[in-house]
């Protein structure tokens, strides 16, 4: 596949074989541009991850693609497909028809998403009945019991006529994946689904989700601030800074070809088990620069320790990264002039930590 | 807890009797306008339990008879009121903003009149009776409701289930019924009690004064009216009874409105301990 996004033949070509294509997309509230051109194309079956830091537009990402932006938000640019089909974010009725039917959401906190007053079982009833309204009420019954097994919920009959606070977290967390799978979308987006959740829970969740790619050939699109958990789950990452994707890279070249100062710097503040207590964690001075007066040129410039003047001067290049351990097709591009001398320094150091200072 | 217990008993004991004096009332509408000139003024007694008045007419029947009116219309202009108000409060709560500032103009310049003068308004511009008293009660009605379920309808939409409920493409519509309205469920009957007992106030004092019911109908404002001319020569029995039974009937609804959301809130916590109710019927198979 080839890196250039722009070219119109390539876009085409593109976009029939993925299950979410989103090409420059572009979100803004008011005047403040908080998205600023993000491709992502995720194909069937596959898992991506989108990490950075609190405010770089991972959930506006996950928002805008749903059609859900808070009020005052709004797609101000950029062509995005589901399943083929291009969606109009101005018709309100065809996102009510692609949202849970193709293009799915599970929120960050399962404790608050499942309505109070209602069974679990007929929560997820309505979302089968709002897309398939001729189902009828066994069919139904017999689907959602089945969706219950399917997301690891012992009991399904039973547990069907419980009410969430009968629930646990987990559970509650699985019966939201179940609602979310129930209509068999092209592409399930988890917008932090393990952050409210024990360790031990988060394992588990992450656990099914891999299963239900495996079982339902659904594509996922994790967003969380985890590198670890990313590199783990998914097969590609996209590593957002103050609205842009600045990195996109196979999970298997993350650790040791990180090409962008920002990733490397993320995985650096990574604690990993096992490590010297003497090795310190590093971290980002500074925090992302405000979108409303984002600093010219890279905007990642003020907080890098590979930074030069010309850095600051104009928008950084995209930059191909050769990466050993990819396969053909995977796509390693870093938006930074010194993509390649970052590469190569954290290859030859491998096994020290720190950031060389450029 | 045992305090909310005994108001809610009270409250429902006395709604219990009232009920039965509406029942009551509905055969009894006969009697209670029949006159009988000889047996005028009866005091209180075993052949007439609360006295007849100056027309020899039953004042029990009347007052059963009443029963049966205020119940029933303060049960129907709350009803009425109060689905408008709903409705109006899913649009300003659901809708777009400005028609929501619109709106909430509107219910505040209804608002600011007191709920007696609105109603006396509305029956001076379209007639007296009963009916039009109940319009204009209706109008008083819609506002309250309105503007507190529209603050609770915007809170919904802030819930993250009802966002959530968004991302498997239901409609507004559909939030509105499935969502929204159980969401309101606690406040609006809360509201639905508390205003039955003013509606019914507000009711009998529009016939009090005369632009309400008129004479003939046993209406309790209407009969407390003509009580009045016979007080001061000692028949208290004509205007003391539907004055209680009016009473009674505000009191009794009044504490139930009160112990509404703590018997609600009981509830909850005892289905939250409570063990599941039944045991799946057939054992399904469980994945690993």
């Amino acid at each position: 596949m080839s890196t250039s996004v722009s070219a119109p033949s390539d876009r085409s070509a593109r976009s029939d074989r993925s299950a979410l294509s989103a090409e420059g997309l572009r979100v803004a509230y008011g005047d403040v541009e908080v998205v600023r051109g993000v491709d992502l194309v995720v194909r069937p079956g596959e898992k991506v991850g989108v990490v950075g830091e609190s405010g770089c537009g991972k959930s506006t990402v996950a928002l805008a693609l749903m059609g859900l932006l808070a009020s005052g938000g709004a797609v101000t640019g950029g062509v995005v497909s589901v399943a083929g089909g291009r969606v109009d974010y101005r018709d309100e009725k065809a996102l009510d028809r692609m949202r849970g039917s193709q293009l799915s959401l599970v929120f960050q906190d399962p404790l608050t998403s499942l309505d109070p007053v209602k069974t679990i079982g007929s929560q997820i009833a309505e979302a089968l009945r709002r897309h398939n309204p001729r189902m009828s009420r066994a069919a139904v019954r017999a689907r959602c019991a089945e969706l219950l097994t399917a997301v690891g919920v012992p009991e399904p009959e039973r547990r069907l006529r419980q009410y969430p606070h009968e629930f646990s977290g987990g559970m509650r967390q699985r019966a939201l994946i179940a609602i979310a799978v129930a209509n068999d979308p092209a592409v399930l987006i988890a917008d932090e689904p393990t952050t409210a959740l024990d360790v031990t829970t988060q394992a588990q969740v992450v656990e099914l989700l891999d299963s239900l790619v495996d079982r339902l050939g659904v594509a996922v699109v994790l967003v969380t601030h985890d590198i670890g958990l990313v590199s783990e789950f998914c097969d590609r990452v996209m590593v957002m800074y103050a609205g842009r994707v600045v990195e996109e890279v196979p999970s298997a070249a993350l650790f040791d070809g990180a090409a962008h100062p920002y990733t490397r710097a993320l995985l650096g503040s990574l604690p990993v088990p096992g490590r010297p207590r003497s090795d310190d964690l590093t971290w980002i001075p500074g925090a992302p620069p405000p979108l409303a007066a984002l600093p010219a040129g890279c905007s990642f410039a003020p907080r890098c320790t590979w930074a030069q003047p010309e850095c600051s001067a104009g928008q950084p290049p995209r930059v191909v990264v050769p990466s050993p351990g990819t396969t053909t097709g995977e796509v390693h591009v870093a938006e930074c002039r010194r993509a390649l001398e970052v590469v190569a320094s954290s290859r030859s150091d491998e096994s020290t930590e720190g950031e060389p200072r450029g | 807890m045992k305090g909310t217990r005994v108001q809610a008993g009270t409250a429902v004991v006395l709604l219990a009797v009232l009920v039965l004096l509406a029942v009551a009332g509905i055969f009894l509408r006969g009697t209670a306008t029949t006159v009988d000139v000889a047996n005028a003024l009866v005091p209180p007694g075993p052949g007439h339990w609360f006295g007849t008045d100056a027309q020899g007419r039953d004042v029990f029947a009347r007052v059963a008879v009443g029963t049966s009116i205020a119940l029933a219309s303060g049960l129907g202009a709350v009803a009425v009121g109060g689905g408008l108000g709903l409705v109006i409060a899913l649009v300003c709560g659901l809708g777009p903003r400005w028609l929501d500032a619109v709106l909430v103009r509107l219910l505040d310049a209804v608002m600011a009149f007191p709920a007696l003068l609105l109603a006396l308004a509305v029956t001076m511009a379209f007639g007296t009776g009963l009916l039009t008293a109940l319009v204009g009660v209706v109008v008083t009605v819609v506002p309250v409701f309105a503007r507190t379920l529209r603050a609770e309808a915007r809170r919904a939409t802030s819930e993250p289930f009802v966002q959530a409920a968004r991302t498997i493409g239901l409609s507004t519509p559909h939030l509105a019924v499935r969502h929204v309205v159980p969401y309101l469920g606690t406040t609006f009957s809360v509201q639905t009690a508390a205003n039955v007992g003013n509606v019914i106030l507000v009711l009998s004092g529009l016939s009090f004064i005369g632009v309400g019911a008129q004479p003939p109908t046993p209406e309790w404002g209407a009969m407390i009216t003509e009580g009045l001319q016979n007080a001061l020569t000692g028949q208290w029995w004509i205007g003391v009874f539907p004055g209680l039974a009016l009473l009674v009937t505000v009191v009794a609804v009044n504490l139930l409105a009160d112990s509404i959301p703590a018997v609600r809130a009981a509830r909850l916590a005892r289905r939250r301990t409570s063990r599941p109710r039944r045991e799946a019927t057939a054992p399904a198979p469980v994945e690993a």
